[in-house]
């Protein structure tokens, strides 16, 4: 599944199966390079042409809490927890319980 | 050190000070008639720990063959000979059996590559383990973050991988010697508004005692971490969290001077100190595991 007309996709398995640590220098593959490389591009692309970001959890080996809340929470802190939660949905069939953890994970970043 | 924490806490607690001292030691196995996968993982690492400081470490075999056998796999006889230098990462023993590898980062890769070879021993063929991962990254982050309160990503973290193929189950020993849990909650945070955090945190301190702060701690309840982010220290909660949701079974913490056995919720005080933190776990047939991820 690719970009759609009204929303755009970003899967995360298209990054790395073994998602890391928070910070880069914690390890390989981690929560801020995700966001920094891979997903501000695409959510202020969503943002400024009011479209949904759809992003796909499905597909790697698991998550560290750390990974979600850089990506989720570190979203929320430099653009506002609302424009996150209105332009950002999850797609988690094989782990449905982690759409509770982010959204707290957002709502909770300051 | 799951079956009887007290006096493995306490013999640790002998070595600590011996390493402290700088002082040549010998392990005298030879009585030994009880010693499973997580105390070898621990006499393995001290060992390490000893020679990477160039403290002369020596040790001789049990009269029990079978345990001298669970010895020789882990790799401790072929490393007491030789030096080990301080290196970032070491692996040892035999992949399949007792495995043990360490380092200072967080290795997303070991993951995967334990996770293979785990789900090969429990079914037969490879599955995908999100909790097993999960647990993985929270320990080693943990390590890297908070086990030396004056450098991050200075303390090695131990991990043995344990493969029982006959009940088909994989037995997981983590083990760091850095401050452990508590003595980190203790140290100053780096932020002044932390103030009233640390404080309501001494209350329950003194009101309720380590065991109830690890409970607490692992619940979610208490909430606390001492890099001044409030956003961070969502580890142990997380630990938790996969046990709940059955994707890892039997999970055990040791830090400090606490012992917990955390699926049936037991929370004791120990009498000794491990300088550090012990976490054991397994994984069986009954886990929850969904189809292997492909690259």
């Amino acid at each position: 599944m690719g970009d759609n007309v009204g929303q755009l996709l970003l899967s995360v398995k298209d990054f790395t199966i073994t998602p890391g640590p928070r910070y880069k220098d914690e390890g390989s593959f981690s929560g801020i390079e995700f966001r920094e490389n891979f997903m501000i591009s695409k959510f202020e692309n969503a943002l400024n042409n009011n479209l949904k970001l759809y992003v796909n959890l499905d597909g790697t080996i698991g998550y560290g809490t750390s990974w979600l809340e850089e990506v989720f929470g570190g979203l929320a802190r430099d653009y506002g927890i609302n424009n996150v939660l209105k332009t950002i949905k999850l797609i988690t069939e094989e782990e449905p319980y982690l759409e509770d953890d982010i959204i707290g994970y957002i709502k909770d970043a300051k | 050190m799951i079956e009887n924490p007290e006096e493995t806490v306490k013999f640790i607690d002998k070595l600590d000070k011996l390493f402290n001292d700088r002082e040549k030691t010998f392990v005298n196995l030879e009585k030994v008639v009880n010693l499973d996968y997580s105390a070898v993982t621990v006499l393995v690492s001290v060992m390490f720990i000893f020679k990477a400081k160039g403290i002369k470490f020596n040790g001789n075999f049990p009269k029990n063959q079978e345990l001298g056998r669970l010895l020789v796999d882990s790799g401790f006889f072929r490393y007491l000979s030789r030096s080990v230098g301080d290196k970032v990462d070491y692996t040892l023993g035999k992949p399949n059996q007792i495995f043990t590898r360490a380092n200072k980062k967080v290795n997303s890769a070991l993951s995967y590559l334990v996770m293979a070879e785990s789900s090969r021993t429990i079914w037969g063929s490879e599955r995908t383990c999100k909790g097993l991962h999960r647990i993985l990254i929270e320990l080693m982050q943990n390590t890297h973050n908070h086990a030396n309160s004056e450098e991050e990503g200075s303390t090695h973290w131990w991990l043995s991988v344990n493969h029982d193929k006959q009940n088909k189950k994989v037995s997981f020993v983590f083990v760091d010697y850095g401050i452990g849990i508590f003595e980190s909650l203790k140290k100053k945070p780096k932020a002044e508004k932390w103030a009233n955090r640390i404080e309501k945190l001494k209350q329950f301190f003194s009101s309720h005692g380590n065991p109830e702060l690890l409970r607490a701690l692992l619940e979610g309840e208490v909430h606390m971490t001492v890099t001044g982010q409030h956003f961070r220290g969502k580890g142990l909660p997380g630990i938790k969290q996969v046990l709940e949701r059955n994707q890892i079974s039997n999970l055990h913490v040791i830090s400090n001077d606490v012992f917990a056995n955390v699926e049936k919720s037991q929370y004791i005080t120990l009498k000794s100190t491990l300088n550090g933190t012990f976490v054991y776990w397994e994984l069986n047939q009954t886990n929850e595991n969904l189809p292997w991820v492909t690259m």
